[in-house]
């Protein structure tokens, strides 16, 4: 009996005292004196290159050693929540995830974060999200026919209003777009239309990889084709931006890591020529870059401002 | 005449069965082997997949030209893109390994002896469970927990002393996630080594007059050495593996970090942080780190067996 009170007030006494260690300091003011810590994605992420490359930094896109002691963020989410925990920490993150993250989007170079501000350029903190194709002699007749139709669909009323849902920033309105119905009865989308209306059960398979970020929508997109279209079948391996030239039209064309579409969260850069008219833009996607809820400090930040906190070790909030 | 026959009968018919019986003997045999050596094989495959692929950097080039050397490989420090260097995590790995074991070995131990020795019935049932319920949970929720309770308290213990953390993003909360994650891997070990102490053997220290503390410590503790020894190496393991937990909060720092309050990085945190995008020499070089650490779990092992064995030399 003795025992058990002592236990019950032991565990007690132990619950209490984290409470209490959790409670205190948090409703301290903001300290411009404390040094900033900065959070930034892995190497790999098409946000990283897509924010450093906006902010003038392309040196630290790919290269640590250019954001020294910085706190590694493995995804979108690890981000939000790592800044979450630090008043003094700051970050970037998907446009389309700032409304439910619980920070504060910083303005960039004056401009607030949102969709109308991307859409019509005034906000520079974007990146695009482009597909590349193969050629059309690199494959078999049918293959083209279902690449082609996908191309159409991507920009067909369904198919865009498939992206905004995915929440990809469309440049064009959705209404002003053609219907998928009316796109078939084009003259010269007749081949699309025959092996779209084609039902006998079989199907050609068409391999899509490329960029991660842009998996989501990707995958929303060739689901929704593979319902108009049953011949068409998709397979998805997404491994990086960096995949998406390599497999289609570049070194491995022709090897396992091959794909008929593939999807960047960037541009493609000047070693990946891409043949005229096999590669295009699907939409944007914003970039904000993020601080703790209770900073109030700054509520803007230049190019400059960016590019020096991120290249300076230790600097701290008074010092921008 | 009739009852020869009858016993030819029978006899053939007891042949019949014993070679039906030895038969089934036989197909059990063959496909326990077959169960066995699927067992045995795969973790052979994995291995030798693992070798093939981790050492797969060092021989011959990547088509953007990249190439990993050897020596820089082992005794680099920093472990970031195109210069991967895996002596700092390596360091950083044993460094809270160690620390966490040593603060959840006298935990979990004093924990099975409160649970079978000293506690009450009713609270040694509960608290079984408990302890069960604890090493069942997954990784992935000792993470979140982590993030979000144990980065936030390190935050503050960080602040009392005037030292501004990440977040509490650092090694010492890596160490409180690892020392929560083995303390109930090595406490379930524990007390099975302390239940299986010979009842007789505490009733004759007993009669000798010796206390029940002193019962506890000299009967129950040192007769179930092994047992704890072999739950420490589970729980070592386990620390040692544990990739998903760290990963979550330790901030993903490069070089030798071994402040508490910074954000450090381990070899299992390196091999999973972006490997999703990752391609070429910067995917294949985890599978180099997973070669590493596999290693060095071998060599714990061997250790703490050889430690094991000199404690228990005496004891029979």
């Amino acid at each position: 009996m003795k025992l058990r009170k002592k236990s019950l007030c032991t565990i007690a006494c132990l619950a209490l005292g984290v409470l209490a260690s959790c409670s205190s300091n948090a409703s301290a003011e903001f300290d411009t004196t404390k040094t900033i810590t900065r959070y930034s994605r892995d190497t790999t992420s098409g946000t990283r290159d897509g924010f450093f490359t906006a902010i003038g930094y392309s040196e630290a896109k790919e290269d640590d050693t250019k954001i020294p002691g910085f706190v590694k963020a493995d995804d979108n989410g690890n981000m939000i929540s790592l800044v979450k925990n630090d008043e003094y920490g700051i970050g970037y993150i998907s446009l389309a995830s700032l409304a439910d993250s619980g920070l504060t989007g910083v303005k960039f170079e004056g401009v607030v974060p949102s969709e109308e501000a991307v859409v019509d350029g005034t906000y520079k903190l974007s990146r695009n999200f482009n597909y590349i194709t193969k050629v059309e002699s690199d494959v078999s007749e049918v293959e083209w026919k279902l690449i082609k139709g996908f191309k159409l669909f991507m920009s067909s009323q369904e198919g865009l209003a498939i992206i905004k849902s995915k929440d990809g920033i469309l440049e064009t309105s959705i209404g002003s777009a053609t219907k998928w119905s009316d796109i078939l009865k084009k003259a010269e989308n007749t081949d699309v239309k025959e092996i779209c209306n084609k039902n006998d059960g079989t199907s050609v398979e068409i391999k899509f990889g490329g960029s991660t970020s842009v998996e989501k929508v990707a995958k929303a997109l060739t689901s929704a084709f593979a319902e108009k279209c049953p011949t068409f079948k998709p397979v998805h391996n997404h491994t990086g931006s960096g995949a998406a030239y390599k497999g289609t039209q570049g070194s491995e064309k022709d090897s396992v890591n091959s794909m008929h579409v593939g999807f960047l969260s960037r541009e493609l850069n000047d070693s990946e020529q891409a043949a005229e008219g096999s590669s295009g833009r699907i939409c944007k996607d914003g970039i904000v870059c993020v601080v703790n809820a209770k900073n109030t400090y700054k509520d803007n930040f230049t190019k400059d401002e960016l590019k020096k906190i991120y290249s300076t070790e230790g600097i701290k909030w008074n010092e921008i | 005449m009739r009852s020869n026959k009858d016993n030819g009968n029978s006899l053939s018919l007891v042949d019949s069965r014993n070679k039906n019986k030895i038969l089934i003997d036989k197909i059990v045999h063959i496909l326990f082997l077959i169960i066995g050596m699927i067992c045995a094989s795969s973790i052979i495959i994995i291995v030798f997949f693992i070798t093939i692929k981790g050492l797969r950097p060092f021989f011959a080039a990547y088509e953007n030209g990249e190439k990993g050397d050897f020596g820089s490989f082992l005794f680099g420090i920093e472990f970031i893109k195109g210069q991967y260097g895996v002596l700092g995590l390596v360091i950083n790995t044993i460094f809270i390994v160690s620390i966490a074991s040593l603060i959840a070995l006298p935990l979990s131990v004093l924990c099975a002896l409160f649970i079978v020795r000293i506690a009450p019935k009713k609270i040694r049932s509960i608290m079984e469970i408990v302890v069960d319920l604890l090493s069942a949970v997954p990784s992935i929720v000792f993470g979140l927990f982590g993030m979000g309770v144990i980065n936030p308290l390190v935050k503050n213990i960080a602040a009392l002393f005037n030292y501004q953390t990440a977040g509490g993003v650092s090694t010492l909360s890596v160490i409180i996630v690892l020392t929560i994650m083995i303390i109930p891997t090595i406490t379930t070990v524990s007390i099975t080594a302390m239940k299986s102490v010979k009842e007789d053997k505490v009733l004759g220290s007993l009669a000798l007059g010796a206390t029940k503390m002193q019962t506890n410590f000299n009967i129950i503790l040192k007769g179930s050495k092994s047992g704890i020894i072999a739950g420490l190496i589970l729980g070592v393991g386990r620390a040692l593996g544990e990739a998903t937990a760290v990963n979550m909060v330790c901030g993903g720092a490069s070089g030798i970090k071994i402040s508490l309050f910074d954000p450090t990085s381990t070899l299992t945190s390196a091999m999973m942080s972006g490997i999703h995008e990752s391609s070429g020499l910067d995917y294949d070089i985890r599978f180099s780190v997973g070669l590493v650490l596999i290693i060095i779990i071998l060599i714990t092992n061997l250790i703490l067996n050889i430690v094991k064995k000199r404690i228990c030399k005496y004891d029979k």
